[in-house]
């Protein structure tokens, strides 16, 4: 049975199945419920060059079949990340991707040059995408000009692979998807949260301090479905499928429609074991179906 | 810190309360202590943090105490002896505790249980209960006559009529304690009070915050401290007071 995917410039995946930033801390607090070795890799929190403090509280709240979180891109910064963190991350037998932010395009580039020195780091997942600050990232994913020339001072400074982290909220997901590709990204993930919000009728207020957050669970993912569809249809570059994942077929359903590999986000908090559980699943499925190489499956829909 | 299932074996109501009472095969989860909690598994998405009451490693039994507020403490309500559900767990710190010293630990309501278990394990000689409510239906009958409890509610229709301060008042009296340390679980408003009306003890309470996870990712349940942003999962529940900000 052949699980591996490659996405490309050297970031070749066990199996197709990551731990999405921000529901997976640095990976390391995963240890109590299995292996690292189990899974393709994780996409570390998001790390920005200087520690951010993060939003005021209320942050999350539960929905119907989803949440809402306003966490702020709360880090311990780079600098603190390879001291304290990267040292035992790196002995893992996983992929590790670590997720990079700024508040501007030259921070952007601060964090991506540090970290390009340290071993260990297998590629970087480019945040273009949060909603929950005010100024810089979802700004990065919602206008293609900008999009286009982070990516493009990005790939001149990296020799790793360059994943770039697409919002969904925007009219026309093909258009961000296309500029990521022509600007020498190695691949894009998608979808990042939707923009959303929660009231208490009782107390006459919001349920998240900064009002509005970042939507997400099992509630989004027909919308990532098509919109990760979307853009396979538009790049050849891999695309890795976000969205609403909690078992082994969603995950299946995102691999069918062409994503290359799969990130588990809200899962992970319900169902720390969702990751391997995920793998285990694939594993037995296409097992079933007789498919010797998960590569047979993956954009295989009948799609005429 | 595991992922495993627990299984109803018993089940006690109190108005608004349930006793659970769990076994578990999980070896993990009977190293609970006093302040730890798990994310036990309801009809939501997400599990719902709740504080440990009681452990016991030979009969791998783990006994909650949940009170009824939302969707998901009513489907723990409701469970049925036999059923079995998923938790993560033990999570968070516990209080600390030296030989010496005297404390008062002060419960309001739902904050009970942690303290409960704590008062399993201090020599009586050292310790009272300040257990308050509204009324009696906020008490829910887990101390023995054995156990040095004094019950304030609101009401007055049992125990002293008052609140915790009250309490506390009383206990410092009739135990003639000099320094007690207060170790408090319960409403904000009950922990501000006590902090307002004994500022001269050294003061730890327990938090209750909403979370996602409970381990240490999410960051959702952060609590502003003279260090910072904490989380509430795994850097508390238990705070030195003086630590937090809300109650600077």
């Amino acid at each position: 049975m052949k699980l591996t995917v490659d996405l490309g410039r050297g970031l070749v995946l066990k199996n197709p199945v990551l731990l999405a930033s921000g529901t997976c801390g640095y990976g390391l607090e995963f240890e109590n419920f299995y292996p690292l070795s189990e899974i393709g890799g994780i996409c570390t929190k998001g790390l920005s060059f200087e520690s951010i403090k993060g939003n005021p509280t209320p942050r999350i709240v539960e929905t119907s079949c989803g949440m809402i979180n306003s966490i702020g891109l709360q880090n311990i910064g780079a600098k603190a990340f390879v001291s304290e963190k990267l040292p035992e991350l790196r002995e893992k037998d996983t992929a590790v991707i670590v997720n990079i932010f700024g508040y501007s395009l030259k921070e952007y580039i601060k964090v991506v040059k540090y970290l390009e020195q340290f071993e260990g780091i297998d590629g970087f997942e480019v945040n273009i995408s949060c909603p929950n600050v005010k100024k810089g990232g979802i700004q990065f994913g919602t206008n293609p000009k900008m999009t286009a020339s982070l990516v493009k001072e990005l790939r001149k400074r990296t020799e790793k692979h360059l994943m770039v982290k697409l919002s969904p909220n925007v009219t026309d997901i093909t258009e961000f998807a296309k500029v990521c590709e022509l600007e020498g990204a190695d691949s894009i993930s998608l979808i990042n949260t939707l923009l959303g919000m929660g009231v208490d009728i009782e107390k006459r207020d919001f349920l998240i301090k900064r009002k509005m957050g970042g939507f997400s669970g099992p509630a989004i993912k027909p919308v990532a479905l098509r919109m990760v569809y979307q853009a396979v249809k538009s790049v050849k570059i891999p695309v890795i499928g976000i969205g609403g994942i909690t078992n082994y077929k969603d995950a299946l359903e995102f691999l069918l429609v062409g994503a290359k590999a799969v990130q588990i986000g809200t899962a992970n908090f319900f169902n720390p074991k969702a990751g391997k559980e995920v793998v285990e699943g694939i594993k037995s499925f296409l097992e079933k179906k007789k498919i010797n190489d998960i590569n047979q499956w993956i954009g295989s829909i009948k799609d005429e | 810190m595991k992922q495993a299932l627990l299984f109803l074996k018993d089940k006690k109501t109190y108005f608004d309360y349930a006793i659970l009472t769990f076994l578990t095969e999980e070896n993990d989860f009977l190293k609970a202590k006093p302040g730890n909690f798990f994310m036990l598994q309801a009809n939501t998405l997400l599990k719902k943090p709740i504080s440990v009451m009681e452990c016991n490693k030979k009969d791998k039994m783990l006994k909650f105490l949940v009170k009824k507020v939302g969707k998901g403490t009513e489907f723990l309500y409701n469970l049925k002896p036999g059923e079995i559900i998923d938790a993560v767990g033990p999570s968070g710190n516990t209080f600390p505790i030296d030989k010496n010293s005297e404390y008062i630990l002060v419960g309001g309501g739902s904050g009970i249980p942690p303290l409960y278990f704590l008062s399993k394990q201090l020599n009586k000689e050292k310790f009272v209960v300040v257990y308050g409510g509204k009324s009696k239906k906020d008490i829910v009958p887990i101390f023995g006559k054995s156990s040095p409890t004094i019950i304030t509610t609101e009401s007055g229709d049992i125990g002293t009529k008052g609140t915790v301060i009250d309490g506390i008042k009383k206990a410092i009296e009739k135990k003639r304690f000099k320094n007690p340390v207060i170790l408090s679980c319960g409403p904000e408003g009950m922990v501000k009070a006590i902090k307002k009306y004994f500022p001269q003890f050294k003061h730890y309470t327990s938090l209750e915050k909403y979370m996602a996870c409970g381990f240490g990712v999410c960051l959702g349940c952060v609590v502003e401290t003279v260090d910072g942003y904490k989380r509430v999962c795994v850097d508390g529940p238990v705070f030195d007071i003086e630590y937090l900000k809300d109650f600077l």
